[in-house]
Formats: C-alpha cells, structure tokens, sequence
C-alpha cells in the first residue's frame, strides 16, 4: 500500500512540473498563433477600409513562417508590428472619414509626425555621408528602419528619438573618417626615419 | 612636393576642422549637464556587457573577470580630483590622451545621459 | 580660426617632412611592426608569432595542442581536396586556373599590374569558377572555406612573401590604403585595430587575451570554437568590425583586399602555417 501511495504521491509531483511545463510550451505556440490571428483581423479589417494591406499582409505570412520552426517570439514581434500598423493605419482613415470629431484631426500631417519624417530622412542622409568616407556605424541602418517601423504605427516621438540617435550616429561616423584619413604607426610603433 | 595622401590629409584636417565648427551638433566637448547621477545604477551599468562594460578593461573591486586593460579603478578621487574631471574622461578619453583606447562613452552616444552619470557617480565613489 | 590654422601649418610640416620617408617605407613599416612585437614578447620566437594567443598563453596554448592531436579543421581540408579534385560542369577543373597546383598560397595576395588590383586567394578561386561557368562562393564560410583549408595545408611551411612592385605606385597606394585602414579608429567604440592587436596586445579584455598582430593572416581560414566552423579572414575582419560597432566593409572589397595586402605583407618573414584552429 505504501508504493501506491508513494506512486500516486510521484505521479501528482510529476504532473505537477510536467503540465506547467508542456503548457509553458504550448502556450508559446497558442500565444503566436493568437497573435497571427489577431493580426489577420485587423489586417483583413484594414483591407475592407481600403487600405492597401500589401506590406502588413507579407509581415503576417513572414510570421506564419516562423512557426514550424519554433521562433515564436520573433513571429509574435513581426505579428503584432503588423496588427498596430494595421490599426493605426485604420484609426487614421476612419479619423478623416468621420471629419471633425471633437477636435481631433487625423490622417493630418501634425507637427510631431512632420518632425520625425524630418529627422528619419536627415538621419539617412548622415548614413549614406557616414559610408562614403566608409566610417558607418554598426546599428545606424536598423535604427533607421526601426525609426520607419514606429512611424507606420504612430509612434511619432519615438520615431523621433530613434532617428535624431542615428543621425548623430552618422554625423559623428563621418566626422570619425575624416579625421583618422591619416592613420598611421602610432607614437609607440613609430618606424626610423 | 606633395603627395596626394598629404593633400588628402591636409583637405582632411581643413575638413575635419570646418565640421567641428559648422555643424550645431559638435558634442567633442562634453556639454553642461547636472553631475547628480545614481552610484548603484551606475554600478549596474559598469558591470553590464552590454551597456558600459567597464569591467572588460579594468579592475572594479567586486567584479568578476576583469580585464587589464586600463588602470584599476581604484582611488580615483586622489586621482583626478573633481567629479567633473572623472566625467571629461569617460565623455571622451582622448582629449587627455589622444592614443587612448578607451572609447567615447558620452561623445559617441554609448550610454544615454542619465547612465552617463550614474557611471560618473559611480567611478567617482571607488 | 587660428586653430585651424595651426592645423594647417603643422599639417603642411608634418608633409613635406614625410614625403621623404614614403619611397622606402613599407620596408621600414615591417622592420618597425616586426621590432615592436618582438620586443613586446621577447621571449616568443619568430616563427612562433604564427600561433598567435597560443604563442604567449600558456594555459591557452596547452588546450590548443590538445585540440590539434585532433584538428576540428581535418574535415575542411578533405572536403577541400574532394573539390579541388571535381571537375566543373564543362569539364575542367581548379588545375586548368591553377597549373602549378594547390600550393600556392604563398602568391596571395598580390598586386595585379594590369587590372590595377590587388588579388586575394579567395578573390582567385571565384575568378576561376565564373570563368568556367559556375557560381561564385560567398567569401565568409562555407566550401570557400574548405578549398582554401586545403590549399593552406598544402601550402604550410611557405614563407610569407608579399611584394611591393615598385614599377606601379598604384600598389603603393593600396599598400597604404591597407595601412591607413589597419590603424584608423572606427565604429561606435572608437578602436582601431591598433587599439587591441598593437597597444594592447597580450593584455586581457575580461579574460581573453588579445592577440599580438604579427602572424594574424598566416593560419587562414581558421576552424573558430566560437563559430563551430570554419572561417576566413574576410569573415573575422566583419566580426571585428562589428564588435567594434562599426560596419563591416564588404567581403572581398577594395577596402578588406588592401587591408589584407597590409596586413599579410608586415608578417613577411613567417611562414604559412594554415589552416588554424583558434578560439
């Protein structure tokens, strides 16, 4: 009686750790699908506006893509991008559709989106000047593209944030390249003359 | 007679001087700013690889695995003197020294203002 | 304003002072880089530089020659030699580009008086099989890295032997290109290669010991722990400058060939001694 008991004592401990833990796992799979979903209504909601869907659709099929081989956290990432550009893209239409509501102007260039295009566009102008001189940075052109990403959102302040970085990102790589155009043997490896 | 790597050089330095004035956004020198940081934080900071990751080139007491890179940071008060000095260093090393290999943690942007000066609090305590 | 000035005048100076020194220089820049590094580890024989991190850490070194009893780069070297032996789809083979067979690193890189270019190994290999109608190899890893495995083995033991032609100043300039390259800061943390592979050579970032410069292309490719495969050196000059946060040039360019030409020329003298296992 007592290994019974014993068995059924391990078999409950097991149960316990094992359940948690293929649903930890499930849900990750649960949770990218649902996201996916998501995604998918709002993108199909988007379309119905007539919006074009076209990039948010091929995000939401990168994503579909990722699930065989398990990367649910990217294609949850990639999923939800969509879904917001999707919505947001929509709350501006349906904003301009119903004119003036309480104040709100959407679909409008306000001074905070205008400045962020600004700065994105400074931002990759600094880049491309940066890469002449062959002095870019690693991280200016993801985050130019992410700056790009938080626009289609809405995202304007840190659209901003991430595009005046990158800017600086190029000023400073260009600067960087002009002034080690004369590299050579340092103080301490100097050659005889 | 000049080479043309000379005249390049010469354009570079001509170049490299009328940038520095031109451009608003000239942050060589490090800029005004409050030293009221948080030492914790920038404990935090030194030792975290991907943020200041002091740690990779000197010794912080109480650190694991450091390198030898730099000198230990130990006793800087004596050292440097003022907050602000220890601050002009981490902003930008090779104003003092221009063969410095430490990089430009405020000049370039590394660490954002507020971790700028928690690492300054920070340092400043050892 | 008068900063500028300044700039200018010591600039000027600093020129008309060089222009004496540039017609010997490479020469004096080996004599200069060999010195430093011979000086820094007196005790590491010359030829031993080719082992680079192993040649001056103990501990590192005994974990090395462990690892080489079995090589992690023996499969490279096999399936290298397979490729080298395999016809193209039109029936020739690397020996048509390569008559004198696999043993030739040695011949890499060079100056290409009539192109104007400096030639890599890699860059060779590529020109032969679109030549014959195949597609390139990307540059990084992969069968690239295998085939020049193989020509590396077979070529150990050849003396590093880069020329300067001085007939053609246009190598000259690539030669300096290379330099200016080598020694120039860069990337968001400010460092040149310089920075670790020069001044602080030896020393230890966390606990890993920066390697001295002088060997630093004899042993490509390299089987990498770090990567689990095989490498070139166009791949690790990407991941320095990415750990450097600067962006990497692309492989084979201009800019990596005449680093490359560089680099290989200071450690004239050394002997080959590919491919290499490494950390």
């Amino acid at each position: 009686m007592t290994i019974r008991r014993f068995a059924a004592g391990a078999l409950t401990a097991v149960m316990l750790v094992a359940l948690p833990m293929t649903a930890t796992w499930a849900a990750h799979r649960t949770e990218a699908e649902a996201a996916i979903a998501t995604a998918k209504a709002a993108n199909e909601k988007a379309a119905a506006a007539g919006i074009d869907t076209t990039e948010t659709a091929g995000m939401i099929e990168q994503a579909e893509s990722l699930l065989p081989t398990k990367h649910y956290t990217k294609a949850i990432e990639i999923a939800n991008q969509a879904q917001k550009e999707d919505e947001f893209a929509l709350s501006q239409a349906s904003g301009a559709a119903e004119g003036e509501v309480a104040g709100e102007i959407a679909n409008e260039d306000t001074p905070e989106k205008v400045k962020a295009e600004e700065t994105i566009a400074a931002a990759e102008s600094a880049r491309k000047k940066a890469a002449s001189v062959g002095g870019e940075w690693r991280d200016t052109g993801t985050m130019i593209k992410s700056a790009e990403a938080a626009m289609k959102t809405g995202e304007y302040a840190k659209a901003l944030e991430l595009a005046t970085k990158a800017k600086h990102q190029g000023e400073l790589g260009y600067a960087q390249a002009m002034a080690e155009a004369d590299a050579d043997f340092p103080s301490y490896m100097k050659p005889k003359q | 007679m000049r080479t043309r790597r000379c005249s390049m050089g010469i354009l570079a330095v001509s170049a490299a001087a009328l940038v520095t004035l031109a451009t608003p956004f000239a942050r060589a020198e490090m800029p005004q700013m409050e030293l009221n940081g948080n030492a914790e934080a920038g404990r935090e900071i030194a030792l975290d690889r991907s943020k200041g990751n002091c740690i990779a080139c000197h010794l912080i007491v109480g650190g694991e695995s450091p390198g030898a890179i730099g000198p230990a940071l130990i006793a800087i008060a004596p050292r440097f003197h003022t907050k602000e000095a220890v601050a002009k260093q981490i902003w930008d090393a090779t104003v003092r020294n221009p063969e410095a290999v430490m990089p430009p943690f405020g000049k370039h942007e590394i660490l954002t203002e507020q971790e700028f000066k928690d690492v300054v609090e920070f340092v400043w305590s050892l | 304003m008068r900063n500028i000035i300044t700039m200018l005048a010591a600039a000027g100076v600093a020129c008309t002072l060089a222009t004496h020194a540039l017609a010997a220089a490479p020469e004096e820049d080996k004599e200069a880089f060999q010195t430093y590094f011979k000086a820094r580890f007196p005790n590491v024989p010359e030829q031993e530089f080719a082992n680079g991190a192993y040649a001056i850490d103990p501990i590192g070194r005994e974990n090395w020659e462990a690892i080489e009893e079995f090589p992690p780069y023996e499969t490279a070297i096999d399936n290298g030699h397979e490729m080298w032996d395999t016809p193209f789809a039109n029936g020739k083979t690397y020996k048509d580009c390569f008559p004198d067979g696999p043993a030739i690193e040695n011949r890499y890189p060079h100056w290409d008086k009539e192109r104007g270019m400096v030639v890599t190994l890699a860059l060779a290999i590529n020109e032969c099989r679109e030549a014959n109608g195949e597609k390139p190899l990307k540059y990084r890893k992969g069968p690239i890295a295998d085939l020049l495995a193989y020509m590396a083995y077979e070529s150990r033991g050849q003396v590093i032997d880069v020329v300067i032609p001085e007939d053609d100043p246009r190598a000259m300039e690539a030669y300096e290109k290379g330099k200016q390259i080598w020694f120039a800061r860069r990337g968001q943390f400010n460092f040149s290669c310089a920075s670790c592979h020069a001044a602080n050579s030896g020393t230890t970032l966390r606990t890993e010991i920066l390697s001295p410069a002088l060997g630093h292309t004899s042993h490509f490719p390299v089987y990498r722990s770090k990567w689990g495969e095989m490498g070139t050196l166009d791949r690790r000059f990407a991941g320095c400058f990415k750990q450097v946060r600067a962006k990497p040039y692309a492989p084979q360019s201009e800019e990596y060939r005449d680093l490359a030409y560089f680099l290989t020329y200071m450690s004239n003298g050394l002997e080959l001694n590919g491919p290499g296992a490494r950390k």
